[in-house]
């Protein structure tokens, strides 16, 4: 429950879900781990958020779902990127990083 | 693909609801389960990291709740699920549901059935081709007295021949005629029309043709188009009708053509068309009127700007006619007046019906207000229940989205309620006295008139849903935090508002009705002149071939009357020209000899009568004599004159022996007698100057009878008919009424705009009362322990009473002062609709707020009697 992950801006979350499943089908809690180990311990997606919106972009046709195994040979509810949703991860990220880059020229101007 | 794959989803949510749900279990389960592992992998004991697990989860509950938002189709099942509650929380509270039901269906019923009388008689199109650009042409000369003075033959022929903005245009007279042949004879309404009538209109006949150019001229007008109605009762729609003849004032007459089912015009009682005899030359009388089709893109004042030209050319071509009273270089102020048909048709109604219109709105808020005040106190009890649902995870807007769809549930109930009702109502008003208003048959609950009331009652149930989903999710919210919330004064205040709110509204209404009331009844004790009680009218009308010379018309009205006096049960008997209040108008100029004519003319009302005549009216003989039966076709011309004229021109009202000429032909006629004044047109003109000369002298072949009865006139009427078929077997007596009934009639749609105003006014009055009632109630209930205690420390009951009663009078008064400044302003709305009564009368602005204040304090009684009677005991242990 690190600070600020509480408010995470929706379209943020749907991205890093997406870049996550980029590099392989997991289940929810793993998606969750994998974004906190990425982001470097930023983001600590809870299940209230996570959860909402791995069914959206399942629904939206982003996201498929099976049950499978899990590690622990728990039955678990693997996501995997559609091919939609790989394409959506490639304009939503080249969205970002002009967005980003913009947001950090400004700051940098201004500062 | 992904548009098809949502579908697939949306079924599998809507209809598979279980494996989904199942689903959404089990990937919780294993998410809880996996977090649970990792925990003891970390070294926890099971217990430990169970617990662990679940605080880090949060509720599942909620994050299921959370899940579910964002499924599509959730809306729409939300939107039933919300329903079928709804429907469960009505279900569980009937009282209160039937009484918000019906509140509610009185509400939205009375303005249904007010909207289906707007909508049929003046937003619905005229039922004529292209509607908007029909008008109605007559012309004018103010300074004369003619406000609207009809056409004349010449003028009408001038106009049909010269205009350019004028598309088509047609002429119109209505009159009556005997029909004598098959079957009894019998009077019928008859429109004598220029060829053209039925092409302005744009109608086809049902059957046969309408009229041909040239039909309209002298001898070649012997045909007819019939009425729908006139072909099936008198011919019981005899497909072969055409070619027949009808024998119409002794004359036989071809039937041409039928008209279509519902057309009747420009009078709803007319059955048969025929053509005029026009003849161009004739430059009087004036008793044509005209409907044009504007030509397109004219608008009536330019139609009017074009024709009043004409008519100036047509003046200045013929000098020696009325037209030129005033001389045209000496700024006459002839014109003519083109009027959209619509506005002739029903301007006179649309003033009473927003009126109507406006009340019934009112009535509805104050039902609204009502309605708001019973959820709002409900709100209340409701609050534990809200933040069950609160902890639950229902999100905020879908506790206030479920709060207003149960409004919206009561205000649809209340809506087909209040459809029923309109319904009913519309039916009840087929059943009373509405001639004399227009269009009224039109008047129906149709789909247009449901698609109003549908969105009415959605909108009804947004406004009272509003204010209590707000204060219900609001109190819930704070609750769920907080042990037992309770909604004391906000919710009081709020109740208050609108019980004041309410009261200002009824204040408007009564206020309204109460000016009218008094109107009306201004209206019908004014002086008329005459005395309308017992008094039978009726009227024959001898067939103008049979009676062609004047003595044959004078000869059968003497025996007429002679044999009618002699009958029992009459006491008087006249006959004349004119019946009073039934339109019979019969104004002209006249010369007072020796007095210059010119100059502004004065209109007087030409009558004649026969001896006897004033005494069956009732009308008093002021000076000298009524007319003898010597006052012969042969003997002197003689006259007598109203109070009225007399008094404006001679300063002691002496005019016997005076003369006076009305026919232009310089027939002088002396002045034998002064009567009273009488009022001919209606209850609120003014009186007019009257001349009255002896029926032996001015005959006529259309008589009024007036009879004044000893008892009941209906064994009268059958000695009566029979005396006249004695005399003529084919003329037939029609139009047979008392007097009292005539007059009722011209007050019809005034009466009928007064019942429905008084009605909505108690009907407001009463929901207000009831609203008052509840909030009081409301009050000592959320006071009861602080009176119990004041009770137990030895205050006088009478103390509490008092308290109560001041509370409520607090709301009355702020209520009375807003409707005060609501009602100045309807009350100037409504001037013109007054008759002798100022839109601020005194007495109606301090009649109605004691009454609403008497209403007020019954009404809180109740309450304030209760407080001051709480069992101490019984209010501290309910703490």
């Amino acid at each position: 429950m690190s600070g600020g992950t509480d408010d995470l801006l929706q379209g943020t979350l749907d991205l890093l879900i997406l870049k996550t499943l980029g590099l392989g089908p997991n289940h929810g809690l793993g998606i969750a781990r994998r974004i906190n180990q990425i982001t470097k311990g930023t983001f600590h997606p809870k299940p209230g958020s996570l959860f909402p919106a791995l069914h959206r972009l399942e629904e939206k046709g982003w996201l498929a779902s099976e049950w499978g195994e899990s590690e622990n040979r728990r039955k678990a509810k693997y996501y995997k990127l559609t091919r939609t949703g790989r394409r959506h991860l490639e304009t939503e990220t080249a969205n970002w990083e002009r967005i980003a880059s913009a947001i950090f020229l400004a700051l940098d101007a201004t500062s | 693909m992904p548009l098809l794959s949502r579908i697939r989803k949306l079924a599998s949510n809507l209809f598979h609801k279980n494996r989904v749900e199942r689903a959404l279990d089990d990937e919780m389960r294993a998410h809880l389960a996996m977090l649970v592992d990792e925990k003891i992998a970390t070294g926890l004991s099971p217990e430990q990291a169970r617990r662990s697990a679940l605080i880090e989860f949060g509720g599942i509950d909620q994050v299921k709740e959370q899940v579910r938002d964002v499924r599509i189709g959730t809306r729409i099942e939300q939107v039933w699920l919300d329903v079928r509650y709804a429907a469960r929380m009505l279900r569980k509270n009937p009282g209160f549901t039937a009484i918000v039901v019906i509140t509610l269906a009185l509400g939205i019923g009375v303005n249904t059935a007010i909207f289906s009388l707007v909508d049929g008689i003046l937003l619905r199109p005229l039922p004529f081709e292209q509607p908007d650009r029909l008008v109605r042409l007559v012309q004018s000369q103010r300074q004369i007295g003619l406000e609207s003075w009809n056409l004349s033959q010449a003028t009408f022929t001038s106009l049909r021949d010269n205009t350019h903005s004028l598309e088509v245009v047609a002429a119109y007279s209505t009159s009556g005629a005997n029909l004598t042949g098959d079957g009894d004879p019998e009077r019928v309404s008859i429109g004598t029309v220029s060829a053209d009538f039925f092409k302005v209109l744009g109608l086809q006949p049902a059957l046969g043709r309408t009229f041909r150019a040239g039909e309209d001229t002298p001898g070649n007008n012997g045909v007819c188009v019939i009425s729908f109605g006139f072909w099936q009762r008198r011919f019981a729609g005899d497909p072969n009708i055409i070619g027949n003849s009808l024998n119409l004032s002794s004359t036989p007459i071809e039937v041409v053509g039928v008209m279509p089912a519902g057309f009747s015009f420009p009078r709803p009682e007319i059955e048969i068309w025929i053509p005029l005899a026009l003849n161009p030359t004739r430059t009087a009388p004036y008793f044509l009127k005209a409907i044009a089709r504007l030509a397109p893109g004219v608008s009536p004042s330019e139609a009017e700007t074009e024709t009043t030209g004409v008519l100036w050319n047509y003046a200045r071509q013929h000098p020696d006619t009325s037209e030129n009273r005033v001389p045209l270089d000496q700024g006459s102020a002839l014109k003519t007046i083109v009027t959209p048909l619509k506005e002739v048709m029903v301007g006179s109604t649309q003033k009473p019906l927003l009126i109507l219109l406006c009340a019934v709105g009112l009535v509805l808020l104050i039902a609204c207000a009502n309605v708001a005040n019973l959820l709002l106190a409900r709100a209340t009890s409701r609050v534990r229940e809200i933040a069950v649902r609160f902890a639950l995870g229902a999100t905020p807007s879908r506790i206030a989205r479920q709060l207003l769809t149960e409004s919206l549930v009561l205000a649809l109930i209340g809506g087909a309620g209040g459809v029923m009702l309109a319904w009913l109502g519309v039916r009840m008003l087929g059943r009373m006295p509405t001639d004399g208003i227009p269009r009224i048959e039109a008047v129906t609950v149709d789909g247009r008139v449901l698609a109003f009331t549908a969105g009415l009652a959605v909108l009804t149930g947004l406004l009272f849903g509003l204010m209590p989903a707000l204060r219900a999710y609001r109190m819930g919210m704070v609750a769920a935090m907080h042990e037992g919330g309770r909604g004391g004064t906000a919710s009081r205040r709020s109740n208050s508002a609108l019980v004041a709110a309410q009261f200002a509204l009824s204040f408007v209404l009564l206020i309204g009705a109460g000016l009218l009331l008094k109107s009306f009844q201004r209206l019908q004790s004014v002086e008329l002149g005459f005395n309308p009680e017992k008094l039978l009218t009726m009227v024959v009308s001898l067939p103008s071939r049979k009676y062609s010379k004047p003595e044959q018309s004078i000869q059968f009205c003497d025996s007429l009357i002679d044999r009618l006096r002699s009958l029992p049960g009459v006491r008087a008997a006249g006959l004349t020209t004119n019946i009073p209040f039934v339109g019979d108008d019969n104004t002209d100029n006249f010369i007072v000899e020796g007095r210059d004519p010119g100059g502004e003319g004065v209109q007087v009302q030409l009558l004649a009568m026969t001896p006897g005549h004033l005494q069956a009216m009732g009308i008093p003989l002021l000076r000298g004599r009524d007319f003898l039966e010597t006052d012969k076709s042969d003997s002197q011309p003689v006259a007598i004159v109203d109070e009225t004229l007399a008094r404006m021109y001679w300063a002691d009202g002496d005019a016997l022996g005076k003369r006076v000429e009305t026919t232009g032909d310089m027939q002088w006629m002396t002045i034998v007698g002064v009567v009273g004044g009488i009022k001919q047109d209606g209850f609120a003109e003014k009186l007019q100057p009257h001349i009255y000369a002896p029926l032996a002298q001015s005959p006529t072949l259309v008589a009024k009878l007036v009879v004044r009865t000893e008892g009941a006139p209906n064994p009268t009427i059958a000695a009566i008919r029979s005396a006249v078929s004695g005399l003529d077997p084919d003329i037939p007596v029609y139009s047979i009424r008392s007097m009292n009934d005539v007059m009722a009639r011209t007050l019809n749609s005034q009466r009928l705009t007064n019942l429905l105003l008084t009605s909505f006014s108690v009907l407001a009055l009463v929901l207000a009362a009831v609203g008052i009632y509840g909030t009081m109630s409301l009050y000592v209930g959320s006071r009861k322990n602080e009176f119990g205690i004041r009770l137990a420390l030895g205050a006088q009951p009478r103390v509490l009473l008092r308290l109560v009663l001041r509370e409520g009078m607090l709301l009355i008064a702020a209520g009375i002062g807003i409707g005060v400044g609501g009602a100045l302003l309807l009350t100037r709305a409504m001037t013109s609709l007054l008759f002798e009564v100022s839109p601020t009368d005194p007495v109606v602005f301090t009649g109605v707020p004691l009454l609403l204040v008497f209403v007020a304090l019954a009404a809180c009684f109740v309450p304030a009697r209760r407080a001051s009677r709480v069992d101490p005991m019984v209010a501290l242990r309910c703490e």
